[in-house]
């Protein structure tokens, strides 16, 4: 299929899946989908939210192919629309007081309390892996810092990029990174 | 090593590690990590934040099936919404998409009743012809199955109770009631 072969820019992919092509839309899945699974995944730090919201997102892709505007890459705008249905995800999880694992992350103080449920997170995966630390510590952060660390670290945008993506001051964006940093550093050197 | 240029250096590590300093400060910032083995080991530590962060999470095998069979019911929506779907597009400027989601559903939809009015309507007719509602017919079918009629020793215990006219009656509706029947079927199929 010349369609699904890598040559092909996202932004012809796009024109072709317009047009009723869907080994265009196939091809879209096979370059971006584990890529929006794990950002998700990074985020919710539950394995089948973040399958169910990478399939919103792919979805809303159908949905909004006719007034996507064709970029040379898909991945801003997949990462736009996973970022925020994760951080929604992640509040309506707050309101309705579910088993939250994401708290005080903004100001720092009430530790305890995070380090109860970091270790509850972290039980489940510690005996798997040596990464599970820094799965438990990302638990530990706000959402926001979540989305803040995971764009700086995997995607390695600059500050200006990532704050104009969260909608954020510069500044802000500087202090969550520097605040994450320091939690996940303490927590994946095994404190210091 | 001097502490008060773990000081100075301090705010610059964190860039440093992202590879963010303009040359000349990297510079001085590497100059400094050299002598000072604390500094470095925080950029050594920095470093592998984000890299361990970037190798989280690994996909199993187990992920990647689920992952596959994920992508299916997504690829079917996909041609529910393009029904003209099978291949790349023709030459030439790409067009939008004629309808909405929405509209495509309702399209899919639409059809359904009717074909199913289509095949009510023509089986009332053909029941009406022969003095029957369409409702009665479907009824009378159920009560005696018209494969059965041709055979007397399977034929229902009742068949006896009922006269000779009625009889015959009922062998014609049900055969009718069976054309309606596959006609509509057909129809619908
Ligand atoms: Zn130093």
């Amino acid at each position: 299929m010349s369609v699904s072969e890598p040559v092909l820019p996202d932004r012809d992919l796009v024109l072709l899946c317009r047009d009723g092509a869907e080994n265009a839309y196939r091809a879209l899945l096979d370059r971006h989908y584990v890529y929006v699974l794990k950002l998700c995944w990074r985020m919710t730090g539950v394995r089948d939210e973040a399958m169910d919201l990478t399939q919103e997102v792919f979805t809303r892709l159908i949905t909004s192919l006719p007034r996507l505007q064709p970029q040379p890459s898909l991945r801003p705008w997949l990462r736009r629309v996973a970022l925020n249905l994760c951080l929604s995800a992640l509040s309506a999880r707050r309101r309705i007081g579910q088993a939250e694992v994401c708290v005080n992350g903004q100001d720092g103080d009430g530790e305890f309390g995070a380090r109860d449920r970091v270790d509850q997170v972290a039980q489940a995966v510690m005996a798997r892996e040596r990464l599970s630390r820094v799965a438990a510590a990302m638990q530990s952060l706000s959402p926001v810092q979540r989305a803040v660390v995971i764009l700086k670290a995997v995607d390695g945008l600059s500050h200006g990029h990532i704050a104009r993506i969260l909608d954020l001051p510069q500044g802000t964006v500087k202090s969550h990174l520097s605040r994450a940093r320091t939690r996940l550093r303490h927590a994946t050197s095994g404190g210091e | 090593m001097d502490r008060t240029d773990c000081a100075r250096v301090a705010p610059l590590l964190e860039p440093y590690a992202d590879g963010d300093l303009p040359e000349v400060l990297a510079a001085g910032v590497e100059a400094h990590l050299r002598e000072c083995t604390h500094c470095a080991r925080t950029v050594v530590e920095l470093t592998a934040v984000y890299s361990s962060l970037a190798g989280w999470p690994t996909l199993t095998s187990a992920d990647h099936t689920l992952i596959e069979a994920r992508q299916e019911p997504l690829a079917a929506y996909y041609r529910a919404c393009y029904p003209e779907a099978g291949g790349p597009a023709p030459a030439g400027a790409p067009r939008a998409p004629r309808k909405s989601p929405w509209g495509v559903l309702v399209d899919r939809l639409r059809p359904v009743p009717r074909f199913m009015l289509g095949a009510l309507a023509r089986g009332g007719k053909a029941a009406a012809r022969a003095g029957w509602s369409f409702v009665r017919v479907q009824r009378t079918r159920n009560v005696v199955p018209a494969g059965r009629l041709a055979k007397p020793h399977t034929a229902p215990r009742s068949r006896s109770a009922l006269p000779r006219r009625a009889w015959s009656l009922l062998a014609r509706s049900a055969a009718i009631a069976r054309r309606v029947t596959e006609r509509g079927a057909l129809a619908l199929g």
